[in-house]
């Protein structure tokens, strides 16, 4: 039995999030979007970042950018489906925003979401779980 | 979990589009496997982020952009390519790139210590042998698999890999030759008749060994459609050309912890400085000023404390 892994990884409460470690912050009628405290602390120091393009449609757990970090190139996914309206430039000059605010100065892009946005989203205390579960096998 | 042997495929030389199409492809068709091959002919492959300009368009060979990580490498030959294709079922207990990484590196470490080199893996993806720079790996997820990928020097053109590699400073070419020679080793120092197959061969059977895979065929046939998508991707015009990330003109890695870098002091003094991580001054070379144009592009970091401070040589 683990020992309350969780500890080791902010979970918002928030906010709702992806099995594939995007957060979600609903904003009236749009959707911020980012990748978890997870995310970045597995990954390490984030050298570069590819967003997507304003106007670009997205599906929900398809690719919409890259993250580097040492040599390595992981995927930030769409947590919903949805319309690109703006993405968070700083990153492209500053990718270690990721690192050192994950869920605030880095953010990685606005969306409108099509149809309901929590119907396939984890609530804070579900994705908590599923982090234990994770880090059961870590 | 998946608990089917690894293929290991043993391909020979191939094309060189086909040499990075091969990860590519596969990852995306949702394969796994080890690839064993060697590009017929040189060319260029710059990282997934890298901006368009590191790259020197006056050198006549082909160029793709790759879909993992790392900086602009000449690739040619006289270099044994591994690609470790797995899918994610495999790596449980493996959570980060680095332990990704070190199971993925492993055999070929194996490979060199069984040539009695001293090989050691210099994080995230370097291998060293006698504490020269061999191999130089990059990874990244490739649709829903995990990749590493690497080349084997069995001989390296450190001339070649300079001119590949736009520079801010017409000396630094030189400069950059230079420090490659210092840094890097090849198979082919040591073993002056090691051909690439025979090194294929042999690694091969340590990616047998240490993970229970079975040789196989290459499915060509299967496998056309993914590697011809591929093919197309890597050198469209858009995605080589698609990256934002802020040009680093001023500065080129030489390996792993090892970079050079165009320094001004005084407003006129202008030198090209070898560096650790920790930014200490291995060594420096004065060079010719440069115009105001250029200049410009400059970092205008005073140079004079990092070489009192660092281990000049």
């Amino acid at each position: 039995m683990a020992t309350h892994p969780v500890s080791r990884w902010q979970v918002p409460d928030e906010y709702w999030y992806s099995s594939q470690h995007q957060w979600c912050r609903i904003d009236g009628e749009s959707v911020v979007t980012g990748v978890t405290d997870y995310t970045q602390e597995q990954a390490g120091e984030m050298l570069y970042v590819g967003l997507p393009a304003v106007g670009d449609w997205v599906q929900a757990g398809q690719p919409m950018g890259t993250l580097e970090s040492g040599k390595w190139v992981g995927q930030i996914y769409a947590p919903v489906d949805g319309m690109v309206t703006a993405v968070n430039d700083r990153l492209l000059e500053d990718p270690g925003l990721l690192n050192r605010d994950p869920y605030g100065q880095g953010w990685v892009a606005r969306l409108k979401p099509k149809g309901n946005v929590a119907e396939n989203l984890l609530a804070a205390d579900q994705y908590r779980a599923f982090l234990d579960r994770i880090a059961e096998d870590l | 979990m998946s608990t089917e042997p690894l293929p290991i495929y043993v391909l020979g030389a191939v094309d060189w589009l086909t040499s990075q199409a091969l990860y590519h492809g596969l990852a995306g068709a949702g394969e796994e496997g080890v690839v064993l091959c060697r590009p017929s002919e040189a060319y260029v492959s710059l990282g997934c982020h890298e901006p368009y300009d590191d790259w020197n368009e006056a050198m006549a060979v082909p160029v793709v952009r790759r879909r993992v990580g790392g900086t602009l490498v000449y690739l040619d030959e006289h270099q044994v390519f591994y690609q470790v294709i797995l899918s994610p079922d495999r790596l449980r207990g493996h959570g980060r790139p680095q332990d990704w990484y070190r199971l993925a590196l492993t055999p070929v470490v194996t490979y060199l210590e069984s040539l009695g080199y001293r090989a050691e893996l210099r994080l995230p993806a370097d291998i060293l042998a006698d504490g020269k720079k061999i191999s130089g790996n990059a990874g990244g997820q490739i649709g829903d698999q995990m990749v590493v990928v690497g080349n084997l020097l069995v001989k390296f053109d450190v001339d070649r890999m300079a001119a590949a590699r736009a520079v801010p400073h017409p000396e630094m070419r030189a400069v950059f030759a230079q420090s490659m020679r210092r840094h890097l080793t090849t198979l082919s120092e040591r073993y002056p008749e090691l051909s690439p197959e025979r090194v294929m061969t042999r690694l091969g059977e340590v990616f047998k060994e240490a993970w229970g895979g079975v040789y196989a065929a290459p499915r060509w046939d299967k496998w056309a459609p993914a590697l011809d998508r591929a093919r197309v991707k890597l050198t469209s015009p858009d995605w080589l050309r698609s990256m934002r990330a802020p040009a680093s003109p001023h500065r080129v890695k030489v390996r792993e912890g090892v970079y050079l870098r165009l320094m001004q002091e005084r407003d006129h003094d202008f030198y090209i400085l070898e560096q650790d991580d920790s930014g200490a001054v291995l060594r420096r070379w004065p060079v010719a000023p440069l115009d105001a144009a250029r200049v410009a592009r400059i970092e205008s970091l005073p140079v004079s404390g990092l070489l009192h401070n660092g281990k000049e040589q």
